[in-house]
């Protein structure tokens, strides 16, 4: 059932009018706002991370290189974790690593990453916070596979997106294949 | 149901149709199923993966039973293949004794000629909404939609797998400490056997890794024979139904973290493996910058050797988050005589100049064209690389010889480190070290040499979804061979090794038909292989410069050969032991 939904939700996630808020913990037990941090941000990219993922972990230095390059321009970075492995302390450790000072929202009940139709860690998905809108769901490039990468990335999926949506204009590539660790979501 | 129904979306909306369609279709494939990701290997050892048909519009499914209605799986497929002419189509068997042979009589004799997928886990038939023979379905292989075409006959239906029987303790625990968690322990890859708790957590990545055979890692086809260490098919597909039936157990006790603690002490102290009598070390660490190009740096680690070594088993050990790989070769001269061009001249072969030095034997075999016919080499060569230790190759950073079998390094040899770093994102050092464990008994034991059948200036056009290349060598001693280490690029597709015996007799002794570039192994046949002199021994590999190879680094280009990661090479290794030999 649970993966019936999801493949609806993903099918159809382009039709979501409005993403409603989310309040999650983070690391720190702080109880962080998904509709706060698009105050006064002008996109918010949000990753689906996980511990330990050997894709996520080697797009770690690309999302810290990203994110400060696009923060002068407003654009806010979170991750979202839903793993139920995962704890606390483990995520902080995981993200102290490449310090980057990103957020992220730590998902335990698996809700916010199901109604965000997540399927995998490092799925990306960029929102326009005016109309709290979907523009971009996928991979953040095409550069890490499972059993390898290739030595640069011949797309650049959320560069392009977010440059698009910057840009006031429709995104030309607003999907793409995720490679990451598949979520498991449990009852 | 979640909070969100409140929210302002069509979420809700979505929920309600979700719920209608539940309520008025509870079973079977509604256009609406998808399947996901899968690789199998079919009737003839080949292996097929769902991924590499993104750009189709639909793949057919056929299902056949060879022991019932398999006449109307026959003609289901002609059926189809004249309704869908261009669609690649697929018959796929759901069975755990695979019939290999049977089915190759069936499709042999029929005008419906398509590969018979081994569905021997009885889970990817059902995935595809396949239950009984002769059913049939489209894929659209993009997102795996599916669209059911035929709905086969009901008193032939596909055996049931039987997840919900096995459990944790008893029948899974044991797989993974055999086969997983040798590489994923908490000190090394991918902490995910670290508890049940684990486990579950990362059910569905396991169970992908699972259905697109990624791991374990190596894809070798244990059809053809068993390797010292190997999983076989019925392991696995344990595995994977244990997994589809929601993980069951009986109890609460979970020995899985124990079972980590047990492996950890032994990888720290291997069994008795005692002191090292030899340890070569760097003298100053290489670091590593936090961003930049690839690099390989060579150290001189030792050299002279004073006397002969007899080398029971090597450990060697790197900073694995930034180091992909390190070689350890044994020179029959300083590094420093090795010119600047020798070594680093660009385009050229590191590995065969190196070797062409060291080699004491015969003529290297080695064309300009490119002619995928097969040659002969006239000897396996001597190769220069004693051990390769990998960050993707669990427990091959510990080398074994074997029990008293040992490698000779000779006196007066030298020790090179090749060490081929990537940035991690963070500045980081690495002293690699090199641990020797020597033979206690020299005199007695048995000598494993070490060789290669390399195959040079070859080129691959751009965009060419399957190269193939032979190569063979005529064995000129009665040799006992004990080991098999394919070795290409990521243009590397599959490999095969292959004997033809004196007696006329052939035998594949190995086949790797899912090559992975990451996770290089090498196979011990168990038993060892005797391949009396006479014995022609031939491989024949496969490379795919297509854009459906996900990791080639460009497909528009050709690919030449040599040994840098954007070039290919074909260098497979081989332990073998002379059964003649001189006593020492
Ligand atoms: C020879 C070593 C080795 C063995 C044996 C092995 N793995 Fe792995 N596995 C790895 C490595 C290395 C990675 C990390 C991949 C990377 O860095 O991209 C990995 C990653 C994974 C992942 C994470 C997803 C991914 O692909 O990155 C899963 C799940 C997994 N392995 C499952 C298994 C299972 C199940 C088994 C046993 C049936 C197993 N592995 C046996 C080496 C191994």
């Amino acid at each position: 059932m649970t993966l019936l939904l999801l493949s609806i939700l993903t099918a159809c996630s382009s039709l979501f009018l409005d993403v409603p808020d989310f309040k999650r913990p983070n690391t720190a037990g702080e109880i962080i706002s998904l509709h706060k941090m698009g105050d006064d941000a002008t996109a918010l990219v949000l990753i689906s991370h996980g511990v330990d993922c050997p894709v996520i972990q080697q797009y770690s230095p690309i999302i810290k290189e990203m994110a400060a390059s696009f923060a002068p321009k407003g654009v806010r970075f979170a991750f979202v974790n839903a793993n139920t492995q995962d704890d606390a302390q483990e995520v902080a450790a995981d993200l102290k690593e490449y310090d980057a000072g990103i957020p992220v929202f730590l998902d335990e009940n698996q809700k916010m990453s199901m109604a965000l139709a997540y399927k995998t860690t490092s799925e990306t998905i960029v929102i326009d916070p005016k109309t709290w809108t979907i523009k971009y769901r996928g991979a953040i490039d095409d550069q890490i596979r499972y059993a390898g990468r290739l030595g640069k990335p011949r797309h650049h999926y959320l560069k392009d997106a977010l440059g698009d949506v910057l840009a006031g204009v429709p995104v030309k590539t607003p999907s793409s294949r995720a490679y990451g660790c598949a979520i498991s979501y449990l009852d | 149901m979640p909070k969100i129904l409140n929210g302002r979306t069509l979420l809700g909306v979505l929920l309600a149709v979700v719920a209608a369609a539940l309520v008025f279709s509870p079973s079977g494939p509604t256009p609406t199923s998808k399947v996901d990701d899968f690789r199998l290997l079919d009737h003839n050892g080949r292996s097929h993966w769902l991924g590499e048909h993104i750009d189709e519009d639909r793949i057919i499914f056929v299902a056949i039973n060879h022991q019932c209605g398999t006449q109307d799986a026959l003609q289901a497929m002609a059926k189809l293949q004249s309704d869908f002419p261009q669609a690649p189509a697929f018959y796929i068997a759901a069975n755990p004794t695979q019939e290999r042979e049977a089915f190759k009589t069936i499709i042999g004799g029929s005008n419906n000629k398509a590969p018979v997928l081994m569905d021997t886990s009885l889970t990817i038939s059902r995935s595809l909404g396949l239950e009984s023979a002769a059913s049939a379905t489209s894929v659209r292989p993009r997102d795996g939609l599916l669209t059911p075409l035929l709905k086969g006959l009901d008193d032939c239906q596909n055996p049931q797998p039987n997840g919900s029987e096995l459990d944790y303790e008893r029948d899974i625990l044991p797989i993974i400490d055999d086969h997983c968690l040798a590489c994923h322990t908490e000190n090394r890859w991918v902490k995910i056997f670290k508890n049940y708790r684990a486990v579950r957590g990362w059910s569905q990545m396991i169970r992908q890794t699972l259905r697109t055979q990624r791991m374990p890692p190596g894809g070798y086809d244990p059809h053809v024979g068993a390797v010292e260490g190997g999983y076989t098919v019925k392991e696995m597909d344990m595995l994977l139904q244990w997994i589809e039936a929601g993980l069951p157990r009986s109890g609460d006790n979970d020995p899985l973290p124990q079972m980590n603690v047990d492996r950890i002490a032994v990888q720290n102290n291997p069994e008795d493996w005692g002191e090292p009598s030899v340890v070569w070390s760097m003298t100053t660490p290489d670091i590593i910058p936090a961003e930049g190009p690839d690099v390989y740096q060579y150290t001189q680690i030792a050299g002279p050797t004073p006397r002969d070594i007899y080398v029971s088993k090597i450990r060697m050990t790197a900073n694995f988050k930034v180091a992909h790989h390190i070689n350890l070769m044994v020179l029959d001269r300083p590094f420093s005589e090795l010119t600047e061009e020798q070594v680093f001249k660009k385009g050229q072969d590191q590995f065969m100049r190196v070797r062409k030095i060291n080699s004491k034997k015969g003529e290297m075999y080695h064309d300009h064209e490119h002619d995928p016919t097969i040659k002969v080499a006239h000897e396996i060569f001597e190769e220069t690389i004693l051990m390769t230790a990998n960050r993707n190759k669990g427990l091959e950073m510990d080398f074994l010889v074997g029990p008293n079998r040992a490698i000779i390094i000779p006196k007066g040899s030298y020790l090179l480190l090749e060490s081929h770093y990537g940035s991690s994102g963070k500045e980081e050092s690495s002293t690699s070290k090199v641990l020797v464990f020597e033979h206690t008994e020299p005199k007695a034991a048995q000598i494993v040499e070490r060789g290669c059948l390399y195959r040079g200036g070859f080129k691959i056009p751009p965009n060419k979804r399957r190269f193939t290349m032979k190569t063979a060598v005529d064995i000129e001693d009665d040799i006992l061979l004990v080991r098999i280490a394919p070795h290409m690029h990521a243009r590397g597709r599959s490999a095969k090794y292959i004997a033809h015996f004196p007696d006329g007799t052939t035998r594949v002794l190995l086949s790797i038909p899912y090559y992975q570039y990451k996770y290089q192994r090498g196979w011990e046949p168990k038993p060892h292989i005797f391949l009396p002199k006479g014995t022609r021994l031939e491989t024949h590999v496969t490379y795919d410069n297509s854009k459906y190879n996900p990791i080639n680094p460009d497909p528009t280009q050709w690919v030449y050969n040599g040994s840098s990661r954007a070039e290919e090479m074909h260098l497979p290794r081989f332990h073998f032991i002379r059964l003649n030999q001189e006593p020492k």
